[in-house]
Parts: C-alpha cells; structure tokens; sequence
C-alpha cells in the first residue's frame, strides 16, 4: 500500500515537470553597453553624469507567435525599479507554453486602470509613480544629476507620463525572440540621455508633447540581449 | 460561525438616495460600502496624522457643519498658516460626481485625497509618510485588520477607506427634497423662485443634485493676484480658459464665501454677477430664487452624527 502512494507521488511529480516550465525574463538596463548601477558615475561621451533613481511599468507582458497570443508573463503591471534588484526580473511558470516568436509588452499603464480608482502592490501610489495633483502614473521616471545640468543640485527630473489623446504617452514594445526558457532584455538608455542632454531637458512633470516626443524614443531602447 | 459572529459589520450597505435621485455614477457592485471601512474612513478624515505636522485634517477645510466646506474663508487654508489658492468646496453627494476639484484634475474619488496630502500649502505630507506613520500605530492597524483583513496598511487601503466615508456624505433631505417626496409643499415665493430657477439656472444647476457636474467659464474675471485659469491647466486647450466644475447649489447657507476663489459673500452678489452676464432678473425676482435656494439646505444632512468627528479608541 505504502509503495503504491510512493509510486503514485513519483508518477504525479514527474507529470507536473514534464508538463511545466518556468519561464524567466529579466530587464537590464545599460549605458553604453555597461549595467547601470545607481549613483555611481557614467562619462558618456562628453557627458559625465549620475543615475539615482530608474522605475517604469511593464504592463500586459505577453508571448505571441506570429499575432497569435501565446500566454501572458507575470503580473499585468510591473513595477520595474532599478533600485530593487529583483524586481528586473519576471518569471512565469508555463503549463505548455508552446512555440513563440515575439514578445509583447507596454511600458506605462493602460487608460482604463488609469481612471478605474485605486489599486495594491505595483499600482499603489506609495512607489511615488503617481502625480498627486492630477491624475495620472508616471510611466517611467529617470532621475539622477550632471555637471552639465544648470539646475538646482545638477539634478534632472524626467517623468514621463500622460494618458489621455494627444498626450498619451503609453507605449508598445515588440521585440522578435527565439523560443527559450530565459530571455534578457537590455534597456539601453543611451537615446535616452542623448535626447535629455541634447535638447536640454532636464525637467519634465507633466504630460504634454515634450513627453510624448520622449516616449516616441521607447521602442527604440529595448532590445534582446544575445 | 464567524459570519455570525461579525454581525454588527455590515458588507454591502446600499448608500440611501430618495427615488428623485438618479444612479450614482461610483461602481458600487465593483466596490460595495463595507461598515468597518466607512468608520476607518470616517477617523481618518478628522485625524491630523496625514498632515506633515499634525496640524491639519480634511476636516479642517471641510468641516460637518459648513456641508463639509471651510465657511467664512474664501481660499483654504494648510500647514504653517499657508493659504491656498482656491475655496475649499463643500463636499457631498460625490458618488454622484467623476471628476473631483474646481479644474477635474483628479479622475477618480479614490485618488483625490493624494493631492491634499502631498500639496506643500495644504497637509505637505505624502501617502508615503502617511502610510509609515500608521504603521506604527498598532490602533490604526487593528481597525486596518477589521476593515481588510489585512494588518499591513497600504496606500491603497488608505485611499479606499477615505473614500468609502466620503461616498456617505448624502445630502438629500433638504426641504426641496421633502416636496419632491410629497412630504412637504413650497410656499408661493419658494414655488415662483422654483419656477425662474428652472428658467435661468437649471442647465448648469442641474436637479436634483443642483449641478451637471460640467465645467464652465460663468464670465468672473480672473484674480490677478491668483492667476488661475481652471480646467485650462488641466487640458491644455485654450477653449477650457477660466473654466472651473459647476458646483452644486444645495446647502449654501452653510458653505459660504461663493465661487472657486470665494470672491462673493452672499447670495445677493452671485445673483447680481449673474445679471450683470446678461441674465435678465428684477431684484424681486431675485429675492424669490433666493427663497427657492434656502430649500435646499439640509439641515438634516449637516447635523447628522454619523458625519461627525469620531476618534480613534
């Protein structure tokens, strides 16, 4: 009897992992190639500068083959922070996820949980991604400090957010991938900067067409890393 | 068991809105009214904890007794003595309302009290501190555990539970009300106010709640020393220059200075601004719609002591 429920518990073991696989993505963001650790110091090109702060949303992370939708991947919001070294990497357990060739996701956070109230974990306005004087996520934060800022500190303050036409700011990324177990993306931030330091812009809080012209840059800096 | 054992917390209450009422616009199959969180709710809006220096409530621009506005002064008033640049509007009956402030800036009842927290000329805190601060309170998280289940506060959990006793706040039994319910009958002068109510006020002054919850430009001049053009600082189209959320006319005995910079004292003024934009209106006229907005006062609805300030035990 006793080995019947022991043979038994192997059977269903084995099943189970045969049949599920873990998926894990991980998010990596660099400058030149190089991992970004916060507040230490970055010379790129003429630029010497320092990130203190990095935190977006990955929102409705999905595997598709073709525009055939394969399965979501984690949570459908996702706070991305820089300073949490876990929160870079999402993993899924898959129960069949068959055969995918692109992954989906959006950076920012849709209109309709926008204006839907308020939400726990990822969404909660304690992660200081919500603007307190009209509504709205702040989709992604980039902050930190630069010689080459004539602000108050050398600070730049850039929060690009806005989810309302014309000045929605929520963008689609879609990214061409190998069926795998681990995908890593790196989130080069180098158009980032270039854009920032060359236009100057070292203080954005509020949507409008100076972050939407930003956000137009997002699907350029995500990219697979071989 | 343990249903009955929580008997005295009622989940799902229906908010109470007479027949004349249309339906609330908050999603309440999505988040039913629970008793416990109503009561949270309830202490948290007349706890100064959420100010940075624990000086200031919600209750302070929005006291019980002005229909939850700050009467007698025309722009609200924060920590340190600093003064805001708009009239702390009176609060009530916003299960009925989408957008909340004088511009709509905020887009949903939940996410309002955010603003007054975080705003340096108002409680000058963040949810943040607010929520750090709670948690070391072990009575705030008992009744955090009572109304969620949950000891751990969250700023979501804050938020909900604000809202939960603002959406309460229920003005319907003013005397306008009572004749509606055919318990009551207006006199000749409150009938003929009535009458040149409907005629020259109700497309913005909607009834029964007395707003269409709209935004529009009523002609006042901009303040210089304020400088404020409303929802055009929210959308960032010119059309919607010195365009501020049409308030509702119940209850204003108690929630005076008027208008979003509570530039008029009295009924008098706001009705004579009114003519002066083209609004053709004897002063006897005006005297008898005057007489038609004291009906709308609830007095039931100010002094109620379900309402009032409730310390934590």
């Amino acid at each position: 009897m006793k080995t019947a429920i022991l043979h038994l518990f192997v059977l269903f073991t084995s099943l189970t992992l045969d049949a599920q696989k873990a998926l894990s993505i991980s998010f990596v963001p660099t400058i030149d190639h190089a991992s970004i650790v916060l507040d230490s110091n970055y010379q790129y090109g003429d630029i010497s500068l320092s990130i203190s702060n990095l935190k977006f949303y990955i929102s409705e992370l999905a595997l598709f083959n073709d525009d055939t939708f394969v399965a979501n991947v984690g949570k459908q919001h996702h706070l991305f922070d820089a300073g949490l070294p876990t929160s870079g990497l999402i993993s899924q357990e898959m129960t069949e996820p068959g055969a995918f060739n692109n992954i989906r996701f959006n950076i920012g956070i849709d209109s309709l949980t926008h204006s839907a109230g308020v939400f726990e974990g990822d969404l909660d306005p304690i992660h200081g991604m919500y603007w307190s004087w009209q509504s709205g996520y702040i989709h992604f934060k980039l902050e930190g400090t630069s010689p080459a800022c004539p602000t108050r500190q050398n600070k730049f303050q850039i929060h690009v957010g806005g989810y309302q036409a014309p000045n929605n700011t929520l963008r689609k990324i879609i990214l061409p991938v190998v069926t795998s177990s681990t995908l890593n993306i790196e989130i080069a931030l180098d158009k980032i900067i270039q854009r920032i330091f060359g236009q100057k812009i070292f203080q954005m809080m509020s949507p409008g067409p100076t972050a939407v012209a930003l956000a137009d840059i997002f699907p350029q800096i995500f990219q697979i890393k071989k | 068991m343990i249903g009955l054992m929580s008997f005295t917390d009622i989940k799902d209450i229906r908010l109470p809105y007479p027949d004349h009422f249309p339906n609330p616009t908050f999603d309440f199959q999505k988040t039913p009214l629970d008793s416990t969180k109503i009561l949270l709710g309830r202490i948290l809006f007349y706890d100064p904890i959420l100010s940075k220096d624990n000086s200031i409530s919600c209750a302070s621009c929005h006291s019980p007794y002005n229909a939850f506005a700050h009467t007698d002064h025309d722009l609200s008033h924060g920590i340190f003595d600093a003064i805001g640049t708009r009239n702390a509007p009176a609060l009530f009956n916003l299960a009925w309302q989408k957008e909340f402030m004088w511009d709509g800036a905020i887009n949903h009842i939940d996410m309002q009290a955010l603003a007054p927290i975080s705003h340096p000329g108002e409680m000058g805190s963040s949810i943040n501190e607010v929520v750090s601060t709670l948690n070391a309170s072990n009575a705030y998280k008992e009744l955090f555990q009572k109304a969620f289940g949950e000891k751990t506060i969250t700023g979501a959990k804050v938020l909900k539970a604000l809202t939960q006793f603002q959406l309460t706040l229920v003005s319907a039994n003013a005397k306008y009300d009572k004749v509606k319910m055919g318990k009551d009958s207006f006199t000749l002068q409150e009938n003929n106010g009535y009458l040149l109510f409907k005629k020259n006020c109700n497309t913005c002054h909607q009834e029964p709640l007395f707003s269409s919850y709209q935004f529009a430009n009523n002609g006042l001049p901009v303040d210089t020393t304020l400088n404020d053009f409303g929802r055009w600082q929210v959308t960032g189209q010119t059309k919607d220059s010195l365009h501020f959320k049409i308030p509702s006319v119940r209850n204003l005995s108690y929630s005076y200075p008027y208008m979003h910079d509570g530039r008029f004292k009295t009924l008098r003024e706001v009705l004579n601004h009114y003519t002066e934009q083209k609004i053709p209106l004897t002063s006897n006229e005006k005297a008898d719609i005057i007489a038609f907005l004291l009906t709308l006062n609830d007095a039931d609805f100010v002094f109620d002591k379900n309402n009032k300030y409730y310390k934590i035990k």
